[in-house]
Formats: structure tokens, sequence, C-alpha cells
């Protein structure tokens, strides 16, 4: 399963070197969305929050930018070395 | 950021350009308007409708197909195929729905205005071809709406609705000229059933399950209730179908009893996802969704009333009020103030920008405020007048709804004049 390759099992919210991580992919639209906004709302995000999702979240954007916080999507896949499947988003808190 | 946004630009490739979907808007805002200048010469018949090729049906059929349905495909085309992963093949069967479904509206509403069954015909077979062509994209759609199984199984049924509508619409046009159908009043009200609470109806609920709970940003209703309420939905528009083609009272009553079961779990799952949602100041919008709601359950009471010869001479035309203007034309407002400049904004989402323009960048609200009340207040009016048979009062409150249709307009053409403004809009600082 090359999908989960960076994620601890039974857990969707773990740390790494380079942040934060929460893994919403199988969750039916809009719980992705909330479970990122959530997370945030709860100040449980970090400074840097990368989110593994199914598809680009287009209705996250202006959610992200009246919270202070800027994305960038990063490279296709879910982290694995042969894996194209998903999207990698990093939040980044800009304000306090 | 180079690989990200070159990234972006083939996510967004979901995407159709703006100008289908929105082309579908514009055009609903134009008929939204038109609706209302019909209504104001037809009042006198509108009051009393009960069908029958006479001006009113025209008013009737600007709501149902211009507004309405014109709208749900603009908004279909464009959320479906985000939301299931799976663009649209080509854009040009769209580019044609629309070349077929909406001249043919116009033919098929003038027609129906003027009185000239044989255009009603023509009009009639252009819209059809419209709307079967889009009913095969909607398919081709929801077959991969596997993540979405209570917004599919809404989809289908609605689907269903369209083919069962397309088919009595059809025979009715025909029957005008030729006089073939044993019962046409009856045809009549299963045509009103399917497409009231069938098509656009089962749409409502089935993107209600999404749309709410994102306006209001809480979690998806849970599968058990929700797919109980599409069972009793979808059990209530069949009863009710067919209880109106058998002229069988029983049959209606039975439907009436499932629908309000339906409408009650949907409320229900509705309302929770407001309770438990993070935004708790949903604004304007949310005031028009919660009328519709509350006029849904209505509409099913005065229809049950009506069905029974208990509503009084207009009651058949307070029902259609209800059904069509309360529940439909309010809750797809609504909605539409809200999902509108969300549209934008994904389309405003250049390559070369970090982040959407904000929402309020994209849609005026002061034309929106003119719409909410000049809507509320003509439809209120518009049920005094059916109650009262009051055609002065209909004429008066046509004119007021014709002021919130084209405040409406004006919203729906400032956000498509923003769009462009936006996409150029200065970037936001740098997240990485």
């Amino acid at each position: 399963m090359s999908c989960s390759a960076e994620k601890p099992q039974d857990s969707r919210i773990w740390n790494d070197a380079d942040g934060r991580h929460l893994d919403v992919r199988g969750l039916e639209c809009p719980n992705p969305m909330v479970e990122i906004l959530g997370l945030i709302d709860r100040g449980e995000a970090g400074d840097v929050l990368i989110v593994h999702l199914d598809q680009e979240p287009l209705f996250l954007y202006s959610e992200l930018d009246d919270r202070g916080w800027a994305h960038e999507l990063m490279a296709e896949g879910c982290g694995a070395a042969d894996c194209t499947e998903g999207y990698r988003l990093r939040l980044v808190r800009m304000s306090a | 950021m180079t690989a990200a946004a070159g990234f972006l630009g083939g996510a967004k490739s979901r995407l159709l350009p703006a100008s289908i979907p929105f082309r579908f808007f514009a055009a609903a805002a134009l008929f939204h308007v038109a609706m209302w200048v019909v209504l104001i010469f037809a009042a006198e018949q509108v009051i009393g409708f009960r069908g029958g090729m006479v001006p009113a049906l025209a008013a009737v059929h600007l709501l149902v197909l211009g507004v309405l349905t014109t709208t749900a495909i603009g908004a279909a085309v464009q959320l479906l195929p985000v939301a299931t992963r799976h663009a649209l093949a080509a854009h040009w069967p769209i580019k044609l729905v629309f070349w077929m479904f909406v001249p043919g509206i116009v033919l098929l509403t003038a027609s129906m205005y003027l009185g000239r069954i044989e255009l009603v015909i023509a009009g009639a077979v252009a819209s059809t071809a419209g709307l079967l062509l889009f009913a095969g994209l909607l398919g081709d759609n929801l077959r991969r709406a596997g993540g979405l199984p209570i917004v599919a199984a809404y989809g289908w049924a609605a689907l269903a609705a369209l083919l069962a509508v397309i088919l009595l619409g059809l025979a009715l046009s025909v029957d005008f000229a030729t006089g073939f159908l044993r019962d046409h009043a009856a045809v009549v009200r299963a045509h009103a059933i399917l497409g009231g609470y069938g098509f656009m109806g089962m749409l409502a609920l089935g993107f209600s399950h999404v749309l709410i709970p994102m306006f209001a940003l809480s979690s998806a209703p849970e599968k058990r209730p929700a797919t109980a309420g599409f069972l009793a939905a979808a059990a209530g528009v069949a009863l009710g179908s067919f209880g109106a083609v058998l002229g069988h009272p029983h049959l209606l009553t039975a439907a009436t009893l499932v629908g309000l079961v339906a409408v009650g779990i949907h409320l229900w799952l509705m309302l929770r996802a407001l309770r438990t949602g993070m935004r708790k100041r949903l604004g304007l919008s949310f005031i028009l969704v919660r009328a519709a709601w509350v006029s849904l359950p209505l509409s099913l009471l005065i229809g049950l009333a009506a069905s029974h010869d208990r509503a009084g001479p207009n009651g058949p035309a307070l029902f259609g009020l209800l059904l069509l203007g309360g529940w439909l034309l309010t809750f797809l407002l609504g909605v539409l103030q809200r999902i509108l400049p969300f549209l934008a904004s994904m389309h405003a989402t250049a390559p070369e920008r970090r982040a959407p323009p904000r929402l309020s960048e994209l849609g005026a609200t002061a034309p929106l405020n003119v719409h909410a009340i000049c809507h509320g207040t003509a439809l209120a009016g518009l049920a005094g007048a059916i109650l009262f048979d009051a055609s002065a009062a209909a004429r008066v409150a046509g004119t007021i709804g014709l002021l919130g249709a084209m405040a409406f307009a004006l919203f729906t053409a400032d956000v498509i004049r923003r769009l462009p403004l936006a996409s150029h809009a200065s970037p936001l600082p740098s997240g990485g």
C-alpha cells in the first residue's frame, strides 16, 4: 500500500521533521475541509501543516486565507516514491 | 512554486472554462426577470392557474426550465466533475446543451404565451433534445460518483424523474394539438410532481448533503438517516406520480405522508449540520434557505388539501407557488448567491497566484439585500393575491418580484464582471 508510506498505522495525524501531517484521504466531502479547518481553529495545527488529500480542495483556499494561512501544493502523489495518487498541500501560518 | 503552479494547472483541468457554467447562470438570471414580467401581464390567470395553454403556463415554464433547470445544469456540470474527479470528456456537448436548451425555452415559453401550439411542440422538442444530452452527461458523471453515494442516489432519482418529465411534457405538448390523452389534467399533475419534487426536488435535496455542510463547515450527514431520507423521498415522488396519473386520492395522501417523513429527516439532518458547524453566521443566503425549508412541508400539506378539494378554489395555484416559488426558487437563489462567488473564486485561482480572491471580492452585497426583501415580499403578496383572488395585488407583487429579479441579475453580472479582474489581483504572501 504505497499511499500510506509515510503515515503511522491507524493515525490521521502525525508529526515529522517537515511539520505536522494530516491525512484526510478517503473522507467524504466536505469532511476533509472540516477536519483541516477544525485542526487549525482548535490551535492544534502547529505552524506548518502538511495535508494529504484525494483531490485538490478548491473551496478550502478562501477559508485558509481568512484564517491567515498560506498554502502551497507540493509534488504530485502521497509521498511514496512510486505513488502518483492524491495531493499534498503545505499550509503555513502567516499570522498569530 | 513552479512545480506547484504546474500541478495546480493540472488539477484545474477538471474545471470547465468559466464561460460555460456562467452562460447558464446568466441565462437563468435573464429568465428570472422574464418570468416576473410575464407574471405581471398574466396576473389574472396566475392566481387561479390549474394548467392549460394560457400565458400563465409560460411564466411557470420560465421559472421551472428557464431559472431552475438552467441553473441546475450550470452548477451540475461544474461541481460534479470536481467532486467526482472526472472531467467531462469534451466541452462541445455541454455547449450544445446550451444552444439547444436555452433557445428551446425561449421558443417554448414565447409560444405558450402567444398560444401558438405548433411552436410549442417545436420549442418542446428543442429543449427536450438539450435536456436529453444533459441527462447523458449527468449520468456519465454520476456513474463515477462512488465517493458521494447519497448525492449519487439523489442524482439517479432526479435523472429518472427528468426522463419521465420529458416524456410527459412532450405528450402534453402534442396533446394540445391532437387531444390524444384521456385525462390531460391528470398528466399535468404528474408532470408537476415529477418536475417539482422529482427532478428539481431530488437535485436540491441531493446537493444539499454536500453544500449545506460545506457552507456551515460541518461534517457530512450520517449515512443511515440520509439513506432513509432518500428512500422516503424517492418513494414519495413515485407514489405521488402514480397517484396523480391514476387520479387516486389515497395514493396522493400516502405520497404526502411519505414525503413529509422524507422532509422531516432531511430538515433534521440539515439543521444538525447548521448546529454543529464551525461557521455560525451564515448570512442572508441562509435566511432564504430557511424560508425555503419552511415552504417545502407547507407545499406538501397544501398539495394534499388541494388534491382533496380542501384548499379553496385557487388551491392548486397556491400549491404551485409554495412548491416552485417558496421551496425551489427560494432555495436555489439562497444557494446560488453563495456558490456563484465560490465558482468564480475557483476560476480566479490563476497559476501565478497563491490563493483565490476572497469571496467578498467577487460579488456585491447591496443587490442581494434588495433581492431578498423583494423576493420575500413578492411571494407573500402572491400568496395573498391567490388566497383572496385579487389579480391587482398579484400584479403589484409581480412588480416587486421583478425588482428583486433585476437586483439578482445585477449581482450575477457583477460576479461575472469581476471575474477577470479578480484573476489579476495582487498575490498573497508566499506560503513557503
